[in-house]
């Protein structure tokens, strides 16, 4: 019998060790509960994202696309697209939790004035990750290109003042001069980008609706490359249609960001507040820079470089 | 419609041309048009695509109206010719800009280019296009569609594009032409390699054709057309060897031919120089023949007739026997003689049959008894087997019938020595529109051998040369018989076995002479029987046919002692008894006769073969010829004969039923009386000239008679000739014509001229009145009845004139004859011996015919000597009491 005691005393210590680790992965197990995904379209960028996030979710996740029916309420709904964010912020019940995905960040703000968004949004029951870029990290990525530029240009459609106001605070942050054109349905677009464009070191077109229409697109881009003016695009696509540089995010970057906050997240926890995404990538028009005499590095450098000025700016 | 041919030139241009015209224009005009099409269509599709690369380039200075932009964006393609003027509208279609200044309308909707006023207005939207911006629809939402920012409208002028069409079409039609004068050109170079070839060997083949052999084809052609025209040369070359040697056997045979020719010709000539000779011969052998005929007839008929009255003279029996011999060989001379003027006659067809009504069965007796003396003497039965449905008269030619009858029994009879000669007749009335009357003359006799049958209807043949040394004979009498047969229409053929006998089959048309008589019948008849004994039995078969007709008993006896038995209690009874020709003479007669009146004294007919000479002495004694005539049979047995034909014969007395005119043309004065005496006598009216211009003459002055008699040699003109011109005139005038000669030229010279008919001198009286009734018959429409040639006709013309007369003509003749040889006038004494000769031919004087015609001849030939010999011999001829 005098081994029992020793024996027990070589094993308390191990059943202690094994409880503290029952217990720190007791909030592990919580968040094995599987997010409800909610598509607003079956088209093919949201089809991307949902592979992109059952990729992340190393499962089969349950998901739904949004129709006429009303969509069934989950516990962690996560909406991709503006009509499913909106469709959830509608729907869902005070003990539910959600979060939007690939939607642009004033979209977000627009579906979120509600007091029912503004009270999900304080409660935190409520988050989004936005698919656009911050308009400081594209402001920092034109000063890598024109180190020496005083003036941001855009253009901004009626009733975007509040647009203005950002890129206006944004501009300010980095000491350049905000030149913000008017842009009027009625207007003739060539007329009002020109002298914009002409005075503009940089121009930067936010992705606003009321800008981009079919003429001021491409005159936008015309402009800027006739006055040799680098312009620094939204989309992959707009590098490739004649802009410098262009720094976007895509779904792989946002369904990582997104799941990593589910994996980490326990249940019942507040959500983190809406974010821009994290990750980013930048597409280099090299024709279009080569026109414009610009000698840029690698994308993946101007990555890095551009991450390391957004940390020096925190 | 005619289908023109075209030559092989032609022809090979067509075909040659056709199609290559034809792709020449297809191709041309394809092409062409091709470029056509393809030059308005880049004119379309370049203005269309500068419209709309105007457009495209011009967005942004529509956009932003930017004049200048246009104006630079626009001067480039207006440089060229054939672009006018670039307009540009804004989205309201208001004209920004245009480089022309000339009016247009220019329309906004217009889809298609549109040709305006010589213009084409290519009109193309200015669209504003999305550049692919977003790489979501989250981030950026920008309508895809197009926007029409403006107008661009691009004038082509059209006159460049017709001015190159027109060049285009230009240039293809040149290109055209230009093919088809190398086609023509090339099809007319290598037409002519073809046809040139062809056209000279078809030039060739005429040639050849036309017998130019010499003719070669060119031998440089090449290919095919060189194997033809080596061919062709080959060919013509062995044609002209062909004929060169048919040439030179044509030329061979001709040569050949010619000489055979001249040959032939010499022979030809020769021959008929023969041939002159032999009908000259001919002639004179007719000539000699008739007056031969006529010299042999009159002495012969001078001894028969002599003969005759000697055997009525008180002769021992070797001058008996001599006498006999002298008669046989005399009426032999005299049937030989007979024989060979009516094969002369039928040689020269002057025999004509007549078409005559006579009684048959009486024909056959008188045939049958001429024969029969002659078949008594040679002790033969001779039978008479007639049906009892025999035609009493039939139509046809008696004396030609008899003849041959004669001829086919006196040959059975001839060539018998014993036993039979039967007459065998019979009716064939099918069919009845031919019905034949076949008579078979059998025999007993030598018979013939099979291969010598076909020969004895050849002239002057007989069964066998002994034949004629044994028989005698002139071997005329089948082939006349044969001769005279085919001339009735009939056929004769002879079936013989030697040693046997002979059948002689007569096939000869039937044709019944319309019945006269009435029928009789026999219901008076005594009721005797009759005894029949006829020790032959055929004979007895015959007559017993005969007799069964009648309605009395007729039993045949074989011994006279049946006699008693059938003539006892004194039933009446009548014998007949047939005589064998053994025994047909007056003593072996007497002895039957009496052996049968020692059993009866019935009435006895004797049937006699031959008929001679019998005393009998016995009572109610009748004897007959054996066989015997039915008619007299009849009449011996007491019963009624049928009279029908003892109608009156016509004399001379009979008047003709019309009065026919006559022309007499004679010269001699003494004959125109006789025959004027005579056709008065037959009640014609008759008029007299004496020579044939006299009836020509009498022709132009008087009425037409109903016939000329005319004399043949007349003075002058003679008969011949006179009977010509007579016909040149009056084609219908009946002419017959009277010669005492018999020689055929002259009746065909006579037939030739035109007579109707032919009388022989001396004239047949019932010849002449036939002929004259026929005439009548013509005239008056009405038939009359011919007379049978009684005795009394037939001498009619002896009659007529008195031997003394006569006589005295005849010695006026010959004086005047002697008085003319004297003065040495042969013309007068050709003329009077001419009379003479009339004279003797008319009355049968032969003898003064024949040494009138010596006279003549001697006279024409000038042979004095002979006109003197000729002349006395006349004289002493005409001086005779009797004249011959």
């Amino acid at each position: 019998m005098n081994g029992t005691p020793a024996r027990m005393a070589r094993v308390r210590p191990r059943l202690h060790t094994t409880l503290l680790w029952l217990l720190l992965l007791m909030p592990m197990m919580a968040k094995a509960e599987s997010p409800f995904v909610l598509l607003s379209d079956s088209d093919g960028s949201y089809n991307g994202m949902l592979r992109a996030l059952t990729e992340q979710h190393n499962g089969q996740l349950e998901s739904e696309v949004l129709s006429d029916q009303t969509p069934s309420d989950h516990p962690f709904t996560l909406a991709v697209g503006s009509r499913a964010c909106e469709a959830v912020i509608r729907l869902i019940s005070a003990e539910n939790y959600a979060m939007c995905v690939f939607l642009p960040a004033q979209t977000f703000a627009d579906l979120t004035a509600s007091p029912k968004g503004q009270r999900l949004l304080g409660e935190r029951r409520l988050s989004a990750i936005y698919l656009d870029q911050p308009l400081t990290r594209q402001m920092l990525l034109a000063k890598m290109l024109k180190p020496r530029m005083q003036t941001i240009g855009t253009v901004l459609g009626p009733g975007s003042d509040r647009q203005a106001s950002h890129f206006t605070s944004a501009a300010n942050i980095l000491g350049l001069t905000p030149l913000i054109g008017r842009l009027e349905d009625s207007e003739n677009p060539v007329r009002e980008l020109t002298p914009v464009i002409e005075e503009s070191d940089v121009f930067l077109p936010l992705p606003d609706s009321s800008v981009f229409n079919r003429a001021s697109a491409k005159w936008i881009l015309y402009l800027t490359l006739r006055n040799r003016i680098p312009l620094i695009g939204f989309s992959a696509s707009y590098a490739y249609a004649g802009a410098v540089v262009a720094v976007h995010s895509n779904v792989e970057q946002i369904a990582q960001q997104a799941m990593n906050i589910l994996n980490h997240r326990v249940l019942g926890d507040a959500l983190p507040a809406p974010a821009y995404p994290d990750d980013f990538s930048i597409t280099v028009n090299e024709t279009a820079a080569r026109n414009l005499g610009l000698t840029l590095a690698p994308s993946d450098a101007l990555v890095m470089e551009l991450k390391r000025r957004e940390r020096t700016i925190q | 419609m005619r289908r023109r041919s075209l030559s092989i030139r032609y022809r090979v241009m067509a075909l040659t041309l056709l199609p290559m015209t034809l792709l020449a224009l297809v191709l041309g005009g394809y092409f062409t048009l091709t470029r056509v099409a393809e030059t308005r269509a880049n004119l379309l599709e370049q203005g269309q695509a500068m419209a709309r690369l105007i457009a495209s380039a011009s967005e942004f200075g529509v956009l932003s109206g930017n004049r200048q932009l246009l104006r630079s964006l626009s001067s480039g393609p207006v440089r060229a010719e054939e672009v006018s003027d670039i307009l540009f509208y804004d989205a309201d279609f208001r004209l920004l800009f245009r480089s022309g200044e000339f009016d247009v309308e220019v329309a906004r909707d217009q889809q298609e280019p549109r040709l305006y006023q010589g213009i084409w207005h290519f009109v193309a939207p200015i669209t504003a296009r999305t550049l692919p911006l977003q790489d979501n629809p989250e981030l950026l939402s920008i309508d895809n569609d197009s926007e029409t920012l403006g107008w661009v409208a691009v004038l082509i002028s059209a006159q460049p594009t017709l001015r190159q069409e027109r060049a285009i079409l230009l240039r293809g039609a040149g290109l055209t032409l230009i093919c088809l004068v190398i086609a023509m050109a090339l099809a007319n170079r290598f037409g002519r390699r073809i046809t040139y070839p062809v056209l000279g060997l078809t030039r060739l083949i005429e040639r050849l054709q036309r017998g130019e052999l010499n003719a070669r084809a060119d031998t440089s052609y090449t290919g095919e057309l060189k194997t033809l025209a080596t061919g062709i040369n080959r060919l013509a070359t062995r044609v002209q060897e062909s004929n060169l040697q048919f040439e030179f056997r044509v030329d061979s045979a001709t040569r050949r031919l010619t000489q055979t020719l001249r040959h032939l010709e010499r022979r030809n000539l020769e021959l008929q120089q023969e041939r002159q000779r032999a009908d000259d011969a001919n002639r004179a052998k007719d000539e000699f023949l008739a007056r031969m005929s006529h010299e042999l007839r009159t002495p012969l008929t001078s001894v028969i007739g002599f003969t005759e009255l000697l055997e009525g003279t008180e002769l021992n029996r070797q001058q008996q026997q001599y006498l006999q011999i002298v008669s046989r060989t005399s009426e032999l001379l005299l049937t030989i003689i007979d024989d060979i003027l009516d094969f002369s006659r039928l040689e020269s067809n002057a025999i004509e049959i007549e078409t005559l009504d006579f009684d048959l069965a009486q024909r056959l007796f008188d045939v049958l008894e001429a024969q029969s003396a002659v078949a008594a003497r040679k002790g033969l039965e001779l039978t008479a087997n007639l049906p009892s449905d025999l035609p009493r008269r039939v139509v046809g030619d008696p004396t030609r019938l008899s003849q041959i009858l004669n001829n086919l029994l006196g040959n059975a009879v001839k060539f018998t020595e014993r036993g039979e000669v039967e007459l065998q007749v019979r009716l064939s009335r099918l069919p009845s529109d031919n019905p034949r009357l076949l008579i078979c003359v059998r025999d007993t006799g030598i018979g013939i051998a099979a291969s010598r049958i076909n020969q004895l209807f050849s002239a002057f043949t007989q069964g066998d040369s002994s034949i004629s040394r044994r028989f005698g004979g002139s071997g005329l009498g089948l082939v006349i018989a044969q001769r005279l047969t085919e001339l009735m229409g009939g056929k004769i053929h002879l079936e013989s076995v030697e040693g046997e006998g002979t059948r002689v089959h007569l096939d000869l048309p039937l044709r019944y002479a319309p019945s006269k008589g009435k029928v009789q019948c026999i219901d008076n008849l005594p009721d005797t029987a009759l005894l029949v004994y006829e020790p032959h039995a055929a004979s007895c078969d015959v007559l017993m046919r005969q007799l069964q007709l009648l309605p009395t008993p007729v039993i045949p006896i074989r011994h006279f002692e049946e006699i008693r038995d059938h003539c006892r209690d004194n039933a009446p009874c009548t014998l007949i008894i047939g005589v064998s020709p053994l025994e047909a003479n007056t003593r072996h007669v007497q002895m039957l006769c009496d052996r049968i009146r020692a059993h009866t004294s019935a009435p006895l007919i004797f049937l006699i073969p031959g008929r001679g000479p019998i005393q009998l002495h016995a009572e109610a004694l009748k004897i007959l010829s054996k066989p015997p005539r039915w008619r007299e049979l009849m009449g011996a047995l007491g019963l009624p004969l049928d009279d029908s034909q003892s109608t009156p014969s016509p004399t001379l007395d009979s008047h003709l039923p019309y009065p026919l005119e006559i022309l007499v043309a004679e010269d001699n004065e003494f004959n125109r009386l006789l025959i004027r005496r005579l056709l008065e006598g037959l009640g014609a009216r008759v008029a007299e000239v004496g020579s044939g211009q006299e009836v020509l003459d009498y022709l132009d002055n008087s009425s037409l008679p109903d016939l000329i008699l005319m004399d043949v040699h007349m003075p002058g003109m003679d008969g011949i000739e006179a009977t010509r011109r007579v016909r040149l005139r009056c084609k219908q005038l009946p002419i017959f014509a009277l010669t005492a000669n018999v020689v055929p030229h002259e009746h065909l010279a006579l037939e030739a001229a035109g007579i109707n008919d032919l009388m022989l001198k001396p004239i047949n009286v019932p010849e002449l009145l036939r002929a004259l009734l026929r005439l009548c018959e013509e005239k008056t429409g009405q038939v009359h009845e011919a007379p049978a040639a009684t005795p009394e006709l037939t001498h009619s013309l002896t009659n007529l004139t008195s031997p003394d007369s006569l006589q005295q003509e005849v010695r006026r003749l010959a004086q005047e004859i002697m008085r003319s040889v004297w003065e040495k006038d042969r013309n007068q004494v050709r003329a009077y011996a001419h009379q003479l000769i009339g004279v003797a031919g008319l009355y049968d004087m032969p003898v003064l015919e024949s040494c009138t015609s010596e006279l003549q001849q001697a006279a024409q030939e000038g042979d004095m000597r002979a006109l003197w010999e000729t002349s006395s011999r006349l004289k002493r001829v005409a001086d005779q009491e009797q004249l011959e």
